[in-house]
């Protein structure tokens, strides 16, 4: 249960922290194979140097056995150094995604229906698609090739000056500039750009999506070039933004070439041998300058990425940092392991709920729309266990409301609801789910099989079970249709179903629920007469003596005593 | 995204062709690569006469190479920066032009893009699959010529120095298209395989936070975090086994080089020590050659190594092609009759009644009437129609909101004239087939005279979008043809005949704008007469003044500042505001409740006298206001009549 503590803030060092162990292996590893090319490039230059010299001299006794040894050795290194990087840093890269999106998702469970449900589509699309997804690359793109080159330049300029002071200090001027004094000014400049680029980018994925949705009007009002002419404005303004973040990238990178090569000329300019043999040593530093160059290529674009990172992980953070809707008094037993915002400590009353049987007692409840000055007051009444409420009333008068009281996705201003004599607010949110099901105006299939979407409510339910509740909501005939049966597969937002389809399998699988109280938010929308009929006693057959709260603009027959309640739009 | 070969056929098919219309681009960044490895020579070449000097007699060094040096590794990161800028031009031009192509076939899809997916789904498509061609034209296609042509010109350069230098960079010369197949082959198989189950999972893990309000009613959020955990360890275990494979293909390449600099280091110790005296010519190998010759190495190999770790790009870039090209494809597939009557819909967009002189003379002298007005209020100044209810403040079209020109099309503001009189309809033997055969509409002929109210009855699936979508223009039929007051709508311009057009849907569209520019959408803002005459009319007037900001508040329901049922009357209030004389209504009350419907009924009676009403509806006719049903089953029309059912819901 202590996984409830999830750390406050949402930030790159925290992320990488995570993978820490991967990837200072893979630091490491990376390093090792940049030391090892830079080495073999300069260790060559040394043995060439020295040979010139030893032929030069006539010497018959050169040693070429240890040389060639030490070279062969680099070339391996190198070699073996690269592979092992990449893979242990997607290995972590991997680890990380895994992570952070099961992280994302407990947070965000605490958020829904509301206030996640203030997030435009788009919005959240870019969020935690597209964020979750430069987050994950950050280590890769940006801190292990900064890390790395920070690492062999130190030690390329550590060898610079050893071999010569005077001509190293004139090269580290140069590697200095090229790797701290150019990606600085990039990064001061990229960390603003970066984060602007991300906001000009969620803006115009928000508009591309408004657009898209007016799409027939906007063709039919002939507005439509207007506004596809005005966003691809946008569009290019951003890709000009984009572009000028990317001119300046290259840039940075030309300036940090044109450095590292100066530092191998001014050790050029500046390096006087006291004799021929110091030579060998000589050449081999400005090999390693020249070499050093690999190392500090990445540098700029690593920090672009960074900065890009770090927008995004500022946006998703702004997400997390919602408050819910609703806090859940704590879990009476642990039912949900790590169920975000559960924290264990089993209350004295959770022992003691009543017996689930659906009776429902509304006092004095009233709810007013934040941000608006209209509201709902709900008559008090009282629902028997086993009874029938069906609420009607004008579009805007607040039926939806009242079906998101009741299943506490909300709270009430002021007033109680009672559900078996307990106050809902001291149900756990198990309990309460235990208790009631709410179908929602508008359910989610997921891209799952049919079985898999029906059995998201009850895990244990077998096959003849799932064809039983099935055919109470009418489709019986559907499966039938369906080749693969139960095992057809949905496609995301139930692509594939028709919408009245898509429905009754989502009121089938809101039935499957083990609840006490039902309430089902307009469950015969889109459906002909007959059907209706048809799936409204389905679903008394199905109910048993379970309650039933039925939220409908159309009128339905009822079994038995039926309460009415008609709801009209309040001040 | 397949991975089937016809599908990567296509969609390579499909690349060539986008991206041949930015090739200067692309050769510019190759001929900068080319030149700055050139320049690189050239600087190895200054460097090792440099070190050279060293061996000799003390002295200073040599000030011209001195002088040269900084002037090549200027001349080096300048053609740098211009392969890059090049590169990127070339993908900047590329995007924009994918990206109109795109919006065309949203375009000509309409209503029916909704079979493509989503609008966060068709927003994804044409952002990141569009981005996803970038590295692929900035990077991918300048660093494949590049690759080829700067090792063949370094061991040109090595030749006069040494063959046996230029011969053990040669040795690996005829490997680098091996090379380039085999890191191919790891990096596309890894790169696909990445792609595809990335893309898996992106969508599963927005699926179930999507369905997350669901998943914590059903009390299963642990079940989902469950199923997220499951996916992705198993996603890692199965990409890290063709990771494993698909780098060993670049470590292979890795080797070479360390492997080629090390032998060419060992040769040329060993030629200088003179204990090989073959591969220069029988010249004793000087130092200054030799430096040159190893600095040369690492750059030869360079441009191949980039090219790997671009090789990704090139995946990406397919599997962004593959979808790209499958929306194009449906887009042509379901191309309308008015666009291939008058080219692309673009232009039809552009061109102001194109034929409306043979129309005049082609019709009946009473429709000729109707047609002249009609293309004096798309070209000039309205003929002022006598069944006009809403006045007009101002009475010049609103031309001056000049056309502005954008991605090739014509920015035409709607005016706000009225489009004529009702129009008379006529379906004659009208089929619809799908690409798959099956029959959306089959054989339907019927007629509905100027001014009718039709139910268009059946069930989901019947067909009854269809008949709307063919009505507005959206589809063409596959047979058949279908006749506005006499004259086929294939020759019809289609800016023309969608003014005359309201369109009401089950979910009504509506747009993240002042409530004032969702009703007066593509006519003049500030006609506030016209405004609240269209919000009376559609019951919504004493609503928006009740909201904070009026007629200014931004539309949505996010806030809660309108109910579904209100945003049906705002999509209402739009069609009255433009007059549409034709209205073309799906379902427009399913959604509302029964008092809020039955005034919205009363709403649509009152106001839809004088136009030509279809309405499409699984339900029964109310039996005032519409007198006429047509009944559809499985695409074909089984009734023609009076209502059966008098009574009941729309």
């Amino acid at each position: 249960m202590k996984k409830a503590t999830l750390p406050q803030n949402f930030n790159l060092a925290g992320l990488l922290r995570r993978q820490w162990p991967r990837l200072a292996l893979a630091l490491l590893l990376g390093s090792g194979a940049l030391l090892a090319a830079l080495a073999l490039l300069a260790y060559s230059g040394h043995f060439i140097t020295a040979t010139a010299l030893a032929g030069l001299a006539a010497a018959p006794l050169f040693e070429i056995f240890r040389p060639g040894a030490i070279i062969r050795f680099l070339a391996l290194a190198r070699t073996a150094g690269r592979y092992g990087e990449r893979l242990v840093a997607h290995d972590a890269v991997l680890g990380l995604m895994a992570q952070l999106r099961g992280e994302l998702y407990a947070r965000l469970a605490r958020l829904a229906p509301e206030p996640l449900g203030r997030w435009s589509d788009g919005d959240l699309l870019q969020r935690i698609v597209a964020d979750v997804e430069l987050l994950t690359q950050a280590p890769l793109r940006a801190a292990l090739p900064l890390l790395g080159a920070v690492l062999v330049l130190s030690l390329t300029l550590a060898f610079l000056l050893l071999v010569d002071a005077h001509a190293g200090l004139a090269a580290a001027l140069c590697l200095l500039t090229a790797a701290v004094a150019v990606p600085a000014f990039a990064a001061r400049r990229s960390r603003r750009d970066g984060a602007a680029l991300v906001a000009r980018y969620a803006q115009r994925r928000e508009d591309l999506v408004d657009v898209l949705r007016g799409l027939t009007t906007l063709l039919l009002c002939g507005a439509w070039p207007q506004r596809r002419a005005q966003w691809q404005r946008q569009d290019r303004a951003v890709i000009r933004a984009e572009l000028a973040q990317r001119l300046r990238e290259s840039f940075g990178i030309s300036l940090v070439v044109l450095l590292a090569g100066m530092a191998a000329w001014s050790f050029l300019a500046v390096a006087r041998p006291q004799s021929t043999a110091q030579a060998p040593l000589l050449a081999a530093a400005v090999l390693a300058a020249v070499a050093a160059l690999e190392a500090l290529a990445p540098v700029s674009g690593a920090l672009l990425a960074w900065g890009r990172a770090r927008a995004a992980a500022a946006r998703i953070d702004a997400l997390l940092q919602q408050e819910p809707a609703v806090h859940f008094s704590p879990a009476s037993a642990p039912v949900s392991g790590s169920h975000a915002g559960a924290v264990a400590t089993a209350p004295a009353h959770s022992a003691t709920l009543p017996a689930a049987c659906g009776a429902v007692q509304l006092r004095g409840v009233r709810y007013t729309y934040p941000g608006r000055r209209s509201g709902v007051i709900v008559p008090d009444l009282r629902l028997p266990a086993g009874g029938r409420l069906l609420v009607s009333g004008p579009s805007g008068a607040g039926k939806s409301t009242l079906a998101a009281l009741l299943a506490r996705l909300m709270d009430a201003d002021s007033g109680a609801i009672e559900l078996d004599g307990v106050d809902l607010r001291d149900y756990d949110e198990a309990s309460l789910r235990q208790r009631v099901a709410l179908q929602p105006q508008r359910p989610h299939l997921f891209a799952a099989s049919l079985a898999e979407n029906l059995r998201l409510a009850d895990p244990g339910a077998d096959e003849a079970r799932l064809r039983a509740v099935l055919r109470a909501v009418a489709l019986e005939e559907f499966l039938a249709g369906l080749p693969q049966g139960l095992d057809t597969p949905i496609g995301e937002y139930g692509a594939g179903l028709s919408g009245g389809e898509a429905r009754r399998l989502a009121l089938a699988r809101t039935l499957l629920r083990p609840a006490a109280l039902f309430v089902l938010d307009e469950p015969f929308e889109g459906l002909d007469e007959s059907t209706r009929q048809q799936v409204a006693a389905g679903i008394e057959g199905w109910l048993a003596g379970a309650s039933l709260v039925v939220i409908s603009h159309q009128d339905v027959a009822l079994s038995g005593s039926v309460v009415r309640l008609r709801l009209s739009a309040a001040q | 995204m397949s991975a089937t070969p016809e599908g990567q056929a296509l969609a390579l098919a499909w690349l060539n062709r986008v991206c041949a219309g930015v090739r200067r681009w692309s050769l510019l960044a190759v001929a900068a690569g080319v030149a700055a490895s050139l320049a690189f020579a050239g600087f190895a070449f200054a460097v090792a006469a440099l070190v050279a000097a060293w061996l000799g007699p003390p002295a200073a060094p040599d000030w011209r190479l001195l002088l040269l040096i900084p002037l090549l590794l200027l001349l080096r990161s300048a053609l740098l920066a211009l392969r890059d800028w090049a590169g990127a031009r070339a993908a900047v031009a590329l995007r924009g032009q994918v990206r109109g192509e795109l919006l065309d076939a949203l375009q000509r899809l309409g209503p029916l893009r909704r079979r493509a997916g989503d609008d966060g789904a068709l927003a994804a498509l044409v952002l990141e699959q569009v981005d996803a061609l970038d590295g692929y034209v900035s990077r991918y296609l300048p660093q494949r010529h590049i690759a080829a042509l700067v090792p063949l010109l370094l061991m040109l350069l090595a030749l006069p120095q040494s063959w046996l230098a230029a011969l053990l960079l040669a040795v690996t010369a005829p490997l680098i298209p091996v090379f380039m197949t085999l890191v191919g082959w790891g990096a596309a198989a890894a790169a696909q395989a990445q792609a595809a189950a990335l893309a898996r999972l992106s969508g599963q893990f927005l699926d179930l936070v999507r369905g997350l309000p669901t998943l914590r009613l059903l009390g299963a959020v642990e079940r989902g975090a469950q199923r997220l955990a499951a996916t992705a360890a198993e996603f890692r275990q199965r990409s890290l086994a063709v990771l494993r494979l698909a780098f060993l293909s670049s470590a292979v390449l890795e080797l070479f080089a360390a492997v080629s600099i090390a032998m060419l280091a060992l040769y040329l110790g060993l030629a200088l020590l003179g204990r090989i005296d073959i591969g220069h010519y029988g010249r004793p190998l000087r130092l200054d050659t030799a430096l040159f010759l190893l600095l040369l190495a690492p750059e030869f190999f360079a441009p191949l190594r980039q090219l790997g770790s671009d090789y990704h790009a090139r995946a990406d870039a397919l599997a962004a092609a593959e979808a790209l090209a499958g929306l194009q494809a449906r887009a042509a597939e379901r191309d309308a009759a008015p666009a291939s009557a008058t080219g692309t819909p673009d232009d039809s967009a552009a061109k102001p009644m194109p034929m409306a002189s043979e129309r005049t003379a082609a019709m009946p002298a009473e429709r000729a009437r109707t047609a002249a007005a009609d293309a004096s209020a798309a070209t000039l100044e309205p003929a002022a129609p006598d069944e006009r209810k809403v006045q007009r403040k101002t009475p010049a079209p609103d031309a001056p909101s000049a056309p502005a020109r954008a991605g090739g099309v014509e920015t035409s503001r709607y005016d706000s004239t009225p489009a004529a009189a009702a129009p008379g309809i006529e379906f004659d033997h009208v089929s619809l087939r799908y690409p798959d055969g099956r029959h959306g509409l089959y054989e339907v002929s019927f007629r509905i005279g100027a001014g009718e109210h039709v139910l268009l009855r059946g069930p989901s699936g019947s067909g009854k979008t269809s008949v709307l979508a063919l009505l507005a223009g959206f589809i063409a039929p596959t047979s058949g043809r279908i006749l506005i007051d006499g004259q086929d709508l294939a020759t019809l311009d289609r800016a023309t005949w969608w003014r005359r057009l309201g369109w009401l849907e089950q979910r009504p569209e509506w747009f993240r704008l002042a409530l004032r520019d969702n009703v007066l959408l593509g006519l003049e803002r500030g006609d506030e007469d016209r405004l609240w005459a269209a919000l009376r009319q559609a019951g919504l007037d004493a609503v928006v003044r009740a909201l904070p900001q009026g007629a200014d508040s931004v539309a949505g329901t996010a806030d809660g500042s309108l109910s579904g049922g209100q945003l049906q009357r705002l999509a209402l209030a739009r069609a009255l505001a433009r007059d549409a004389r034709l209205w073309l209504l799906d379902e427009p009350l399913a959604h509302l409740d029964a008092e809020t419907a039955q005034e919205l009924r009363s709403t649509l009676a009152a106001a839809g006298r004088g136009r030509t009403v279809l309405l499409a509806s699984h339900a029964p006719a109310e039996s005032r206001w519409i007198a006429r049903e047509l009944r559809l089953e499985r695409g074909r029309l089984c009734h023609d009549g009076v209502p059966a059912a008098r009574q009941g819901w729309i």
